[in-house]
């Protein structure tokens, strides 16, 4: 295993959503078995929940912070630490409250409002910090087990992002309810911050259509890191 | 994602393949439609081929589960294996669909 982090840039929009997760997933794969990983092996259990769990971030973003006329960027920074993945997501579009986010009744059968569950339950840690720019961190731990008692417990690690004084909020955590009006299943506000304009990294990239182009078009930094 | 619908009798077997998520689930919608408003008694789900799903697409089956059941019929699952047998047993769908595993 070794240590890295690969980051980009992309707009915060639903037709970016495929070529976005293969490219976590793609990083998970390279990051954690080395640039010799085939890439035809079946997905383990940790890349299927670390990219269900940026999948449904990422959703949150496109469909909820940003408006799909005119959708910002989102930055996607993927580190692995010797014992951690740790996917970091920074937008510009609406702010989130996760206080107000109720969580399903699974019993119920809900057809909406599982995309917060589905993060904290997949990932050790869930962390937000409004902005703008607003930061998610989703971490998650390489020994970890997966078990129905983590599931079922509120998050308790840490609450706030490094390098940044401002209060962060750990999904999950008691707060208030919705302020500016705003949306009870999904916790986002009605009021949009305004994107800011930023370029895209490289430049270029007009097809978000999934081709294997795409992801080579934002090119994605790629460093060694050292541990932490 | 593409999907096969094929019909023998009463039954209905619906292959769907790839990616069934927040971008594709809507395409998917007039296909749910057509099978609740033909009151399919028995509608089976192949997603042996089915290689991701997100909260979207899982809220489009549940969604077909409730109508056709609804309509006295019955939903089955086959084929459900990796990213989209985790999610469905985190969210307790095995409840639901036992014969998907």
């Amino acid at each position: 295993v070794v240590d890295g982090v690969v980051e980009l840039r992309v707009p915060g929009d639903l037709s970016w959503r495929n070529p976005v997760l293969r490219f976590v997933t793609e990083a998970c794969r390279l990051i954690s078995r080395g640039a010799d990983a085939d890439p035809e092996a079946q997905a383990t259990a940790f890349e299927a929940e670390a990219v269900s769990a940026f999948g449904e971030a990422f959703n949150n973003v496109a469909i909820h912070g940003y408006d799909a006329a005119s959708p910002g960027l989102v930055t996607i920074r993927i580190e692995w630490l010797h014992d951690r993945l740790v996917i970091a997501m920074t937008d510009d579009g609406r702010t989130f409250d996760p206080g107000s986010v109720v969580p399903p009744n699974l019993d119920d059968l809900p057809e909406s409002g599982m995309g917060i569950y589905i993060m904290k339950s997949f990932m050790d840690q869930v962390v937000y910090q409004p902005g703008p720019p607003n930061r998610l961190h989703l971490t998650k731990l390489r020994s970890s087990p997966q078990s129905d008692a983590r599931r079922s417990q509120p998050l308790t690690s840490s609450a706030e992002l490094p390098g940044d004084e401002r209060p962060a909020l750990e999904l999950g955590q008691a707060g208030g309810g919705v302020r500016n009006g705003g949306n009870a299943r999904s916790g986002f506000r009605r009021r949009a911050m305004q994107p800011q304009k930023q370029p895209l990294l490289g430049g270029g990239a007009t097809g978000p259509q999934g081709r294997a182009g795409d992801l080579e078009a934002v090119k994605p930094a790629v460093a060694r890191a050292g541990r932490k | 994602m593409t999907h096969t619908r094929t019909d023998e009798g009463e039954e209905t077997t619906l292959r769907i393949e790839g990616t069934l998520d927040a971008v594709t689930a809507p395409e998917l919608r007039s296909v749910v439609d057509d099978l609740v408003s033909e009151q399919r008694r028995g509608v089976t789900l192949d997603l042996s081929s089915l290689r991701l799903i997100d909260s979207s697409g899982v809220g489009l089956i549940v969604a077909l589960f409730k109508r056709v059941k609804a309509n006295g019929g019955q939903v089955r699952i086959v084929g459900l294996r990796d990213q989209p047998r985790a999610i469905f047993r985190l969210l307790r769908l095995d409840r639901v669909f036992p014969g998907g595993y």
